[in-house]
């Protein structure tokens, strides 16, 4: 396997581009309070908008809430190393699993607010930490600042990751792995009217004699622009060509994958998992693969809690085994949660905050931060420092202070790429 | 000299376009001269790209070259072909995310060993079903329509399996292919606010009462996104009943829901949503009754006049746009079109996607004088199209700034564009055969099995914005359709007659002669790059280079197509 040195140079070839993408980073402001140890961040995707009072953020009916009793037997708020959980071990009983075996190193974190009732517009602002469409998530952010030395520092299994500026860093698999496609020019794709791929795949010095020819053409390209090749779209695509061969000269994904299917979570999990042990990748983003937007069937929540749960476990068991579970943090993430009461087909609708998982990386677990009304489900004020709970206080765990704080907790400094935002440091100092 | 026919091509085809480009008034910034233009082979390579989506021709190029203020013709006669249509319903689709990954109804219906429903392949009812709302769009572009046209019509764009989806309208089954229809069903005449694929992509679940629609609608064709809007929480909204009472007397909800309400009320007639399953659903149940009924082949999306006021059984508000009475989509559709802020975001957006730019970041007095140029030339989507690409700031390597000289980005290469880019040259769409059932799919403008969004593109759900910078995933893309490409068109070319050929021109399978091979290489970098250079010039000897070390040892077939792939993944084909 190729891999970048420390230094962020290619082993084989030059890696300009990104020398000048961290220049320009370098010169940003500091932030007043040192960040962390790095580690690998991986986030966890339940598009649609949970039902966070069926998991995280436990209600039993009141006149304010319809919680999972109102649709089910067997609900009841539990304990789980000081974690208060809604548990139903029928319904969901991986998520009992998960919190029995992994509460002590879990926070959970309550009443997120996003500010917005609309799918994409909050899955922005809950991954990002923004409201520009321009901005890269977490999990890109953390390759950016630590990831410049494996082969594809964000690897992006949900299609859906936001890489803003980065994009030469991150890469995408596809829906149904479509990637092996690109990779493996051995795979006998069947082509209309007979015709058969490849039609043509350059072997050996072909190959050798085709990527120097390119390389010549991107001095000369460069050179011609003059100023303009100092613009971001080109001066990027050293580094884009770099990672290109880099996954071109890899088989790992090939080991991992089967093209034209999707993988599950679990797979997913294990395959991050794998990658970035073998630093092939630093950081990642995966896909429940569930639609959780349960407007006509609030029940629907459960099995679609159970088997995130069933990925979550399968994603501990699998960061364990490649013995970077320590080094490892996990954030689950859903853009929204639903309406407290029941709507008139027993779904619920769009609420405007959220909650979060947050686990691995050694953090302190079995701990929550924030908090929703009781009967409303609003968010509550917290002290940041803490993460407490504060109403005496105007501070609302935000979009943007909550994706700082995970950044924090990463060791990325907020101060580069969240400038503005105030962070929620009691995810790590708490 | 072809001046004269071309002269007489582009004003019959344009004629109502190759005028009035120019705002009023508009005047030569001081420090204008200060900026420089890009060279006329490379203004007019950006130009085709993003008219088209193609390279120029050498013929177009040499022309240029030769009369450099001929930019503005070709513009105009890129802007008349059939192309430019292809470039506005890209522009469209990514606007209204058609062609979305997920949008999809069952292509057949079994039940027990009997077909109850057979509308061809799965890859036909997607494109059948992204394809209608974009295809109006395209007409009212061909056909020279004011734009306004696309919320106003009374007319929609079938094929024939799009015929078969959507109940009430007039195709012609006899006659087959895409054909501009009538719906018979008395709906109101929008446009695509009333075409069933609209409709699907856009749907509305029970409790949001069109509001998405509603916020669609005016994101699209106002630029004003309900959506990017802050959501105060203040007071109990814990319940469908005090949402309600919310939207009517919180002044956090009113804000908003006293203009989106009324736009929402409008679509009242319209089916609100139509999920995979219940056509599977509705054909298990027999196509009997009333609901099940519906949602069989061809399904109703439109209730009737009966239900123009199910709004008011809801206690929602009456249909209004922002103020003004409005009886339906119908009113609605006229007020947009007599906005001026649907012309002004139409300036906007057909800026902002030829430019590569974000819809934000367009300068709002480049917005006006375009603005200006689409009202003065009826609302006409060439004319439009041809003063963005024609503007000087767009043709330039660097443009005066306050600060000084700012050099210009370049554009890159949209999967889109790669496409058509590709076929035109070499004569290959890149096709996988996913067997009788699947269909052909297209590999650049698919998301299922192909490279859209890895590409660049957006897949119309999780990718919402395209990618413009180089990425590891669109190299590696480019590469396999550089290969692929490459290896049909030699394989084409060195087997056909001269006057078959789609690429190269005068080698054979044998020709080693360097003199011919410097020809065919200067040919080539003419045609894939628009560099058009000498036989003896430094790019010829690089790739003469590239194509000795194949040569030599594999022989001239294997070097033609080595040298034809790294040239179509060459940093001049990636950028524009």
């Amino acid at each position: 396997m190729h891999k970048f040195d420390a230094n962020g140079s290619w082993s084989r070839r030059g890696f300009l581009g990104l020398a000048g993408g961290f220049g320009a980073i370098s010169m940003l402001p500091g932030i007043a309070r040192a960040t962390g140890a790095p580690k690998r961040l991986v986030v966890v995707r339940a598009d649609g908008g949970w039902d966070v009072t069926f998991c995280m953020d436990p209600r039993l009916s009141s006149s304010g809430v319809d919680g999972p009793d109102a649709v089910a037997s067997g609900e009841e708020i539990a304990s789980y190393g000081g974690l208060p959980i809604m548990a139903n071990a029928v319904e969901r009983p991986n998520m009992d699993a998960f919190f029995a075996a992994h509460a002590a190193e879990t926070i959970v974190i309550n009443g997120i607010s996003v500010g917005s009732i609309v799918h994409e517009e909050c899955r922005l602002r809950i991954a990002t930490g923004s409201r520009s469409s321009t901005s890269a998530d977490m999990a890109c952010l953390s390759a950016v600042a630590h990831g410049s030395s494996e082969t594809l520092p964000y690897l992006d299994l949900t299609g859906g990751g936001r890489v803003g500026p980065h994009a030469a860093m991150a890469g995408s698999l596809g829906r149904n792995n479509q990637i092996l496609g690109l990779l493996d020019r051995t795979l006998e794709l069947p082509a209309p009217d007979g015709a058969t791929f490849p039609r043509y795949t350059p072997q050996g010095g072909q190959r050798t004699a085709l990527d120097e020819y390119l390389d010549v053409r991107r001095g000369r390209f460069t050179d011609r622009l003059g100023a303009r090749a100092a613009t971001a779209r080109v001066d990027t695509l050293g580094a884009a060509m770099d990672r290109q061969r880099a996954l071109m000269d890899s088989t790992l994904l090939q080991q991992g994958l089967s093209f034209g299917q999707a993988g599950s979570l679990s797979s997913q999990c294990e395959l991050a998992a794998t990658l970035m042990a073998q630093d092939f990748c630093h950081s990642a983003s995966v896909d429940s693969g569930q639609g959780w937007d349960t407007h006509d069937d609030i029940t629907e929540q459960h099995g679609l809690f159970d088997n995130l749960f069933v990925g979550l476990n399968s994603l501990v068991d699998a960061l364990q085994v490649e013995g970077i579970w320590n080094d490892t943090i996990v954030v689950v993430i859903s853009e929204m949660t639903r309406t407290p009461k029941l709507n008139a087909d027993r779904g619920k609708d769009h609420w405007p905050n959220t909650s979060a998982l947050v686990f691995g990386g050694g953090l302190d677990g079995g701990r929550v931060l924030g908090g929703t009304t009781s009967s409303t489900l609003d968010a509550l004020p917290v002290h940041l420092e803490s993460g407490q709970v504060d109403e005496s206080r105007d501070t609302l765990i935000t979009y943007g202070r909550f994706a700082a704080g995970v950044l924090h907790a990463a060791g990325v400094d907020t101060g580069v790429f969240l400038p503005d935002e105030e962070v929620l440091h009691g995810i790590v100092d708490g | 000299m072809k001046i004269g026919t071309r002269g007489v091509l582009a004003v019959i085809g344009l004629s109502a376009v190759a005028c009035k480009t120019e705002a009023p008034g508009k005047q030569t910034p001081p420090d204008a001269a200060a900026a420089s233009p890009l060279s006329p082979e490379e203004q007019l390579v950006r130009v085709s790209m993003a008219l088209r989506g193609m390279r120029p021709s050498p013929d177009d190029m040499a022309w240029v070259v030769d009369d450099p203020s001929s930019i503005r013709m070709l513009a105009e006669e890129y802007a008349a072909s059939e192309a430019f249509v292809a470039t506005t319903e890209d522009l469209f689709a990514e606007v209204l995310r058609m062609r979305s990954i997920d949008l999809a109804l069952p292509a057949k219906v079994e039940r027990d060993d009997v077909v109850l429903a057979d509308l061809g392949t799965s890859q036909e009812v997607r494109d059948a079903l992204s394809e209608e709302s974009l295809r109006i769009v395209g007409e009212v572009v061909r056909q020279d329509l004011p734009l306004t046209e696309i919320v106003t019509a009374d007319w929609t764009v079938l094929d024939e399996v799009g015929a078969e989806i959507w109940a009430s309208h007039d195709y012609d089954a006899s006659v087959g292919g895409i054909q501009q229809v009538s719906y018979t069903d008395g709906r109101p005449t929008a446009g695509i606010l009333v075409a069933g694929s609209f409709l699907l992509r856009h749907e509305s679940n029970g409790g949001n009462y069109n509001r998405g629609r509603a916020s669609v609608l005016s994101e699209t064709f106002l630029c004003d996104s309900y959506a990017e809007r802050d959501i105060p929480i203040e007071g109990d909204l814990s319940s469908p009943e005090a949402v309600a009472e919310a939207v009517d007397h919180n002044p956090a909800c009113v804000s908003c829901h006293q203009s989106v309400d009324p736009l929402a009320a409008a679509f009242s007639p319209f089916r609100q949503r139509l999920p995979f399953n219940q056509v599977n659903q509705a054909y298990a149940a027999g196509c009997v009754d009333l609901n099940a009924n519906q949602s069989c082949y061809p399904v109703l999306m439109y209730g009737g006049p009966e239900y123009h006021n199910l709004w008011e059984a809801m206690e929602l508000r009456p249909p209004g746009y922002f103020g003004a009475d409005a009886d339906g989509l119908q009113d609605i559709g006229d007020h947009i079109a007599s906005d001026p802020r649907f012309s002004s975001c139409m300036a906007r957006r057909f800026a902002a996607y030829l430019t590569q730019t974000s819809l934000g970041d367009v300068p709002a007095e480049k917005v006006a004088e375009l603005q200006y140029v689409l009202v003065d030339n009826d609302m006409n989507a060439r004319a439009l199209a041809v003063a963005v690409v024609t503007d000087p700031d767009f043709l330039a390597a660097s443009v005066a700034t306050d600060e000084g000289l700012r050099p210009t980005e370049l554009q890159i290469v949209r999967p889109e564009q790669l496409d058509r880019m590709v076929e035109d040259l070499t004569g290959l769409r890149l096709l996988v055969a996913l067997g009788p059932d699947a269909g052909d799919v297209p590999l650049l403008t698919n998301d299922l099995l192909g490279f859209r969004a890895m590409s660049g593109g957006i897949d119309g759900e999780t990718v919402p914005l395209p990618t413009h910078l180089p990425t590891p995933t669109k190299l590696l893309t480019m590469a396999l359709v550089a290969e692929e490409a490459a290896g049909h068109v030699v394989d084409h070319d060195l087997s056909a007659s001269s006057g078959e050929r789609t690429l190269l021109m005068s080698v054979d399978d044998s020709t080693t002669d360097e003199a011919a091979v410097r020809s065919e290489l200067a040919h080539l970098h003419a045609r894939i790059l628009g560099m058009p250079v000498s036989d003896n010039s430094v790019d010829v000897d690089d790739a003469l280079v590239l194509w000795q070390a194949v040569a030599d040892i594999d022989g001239p077939v294997l070097a033609w197509k080595t040298v034809v792939a790294a040239m179509l993944q060459s940093p001049e084909v990636l950028y524009y």
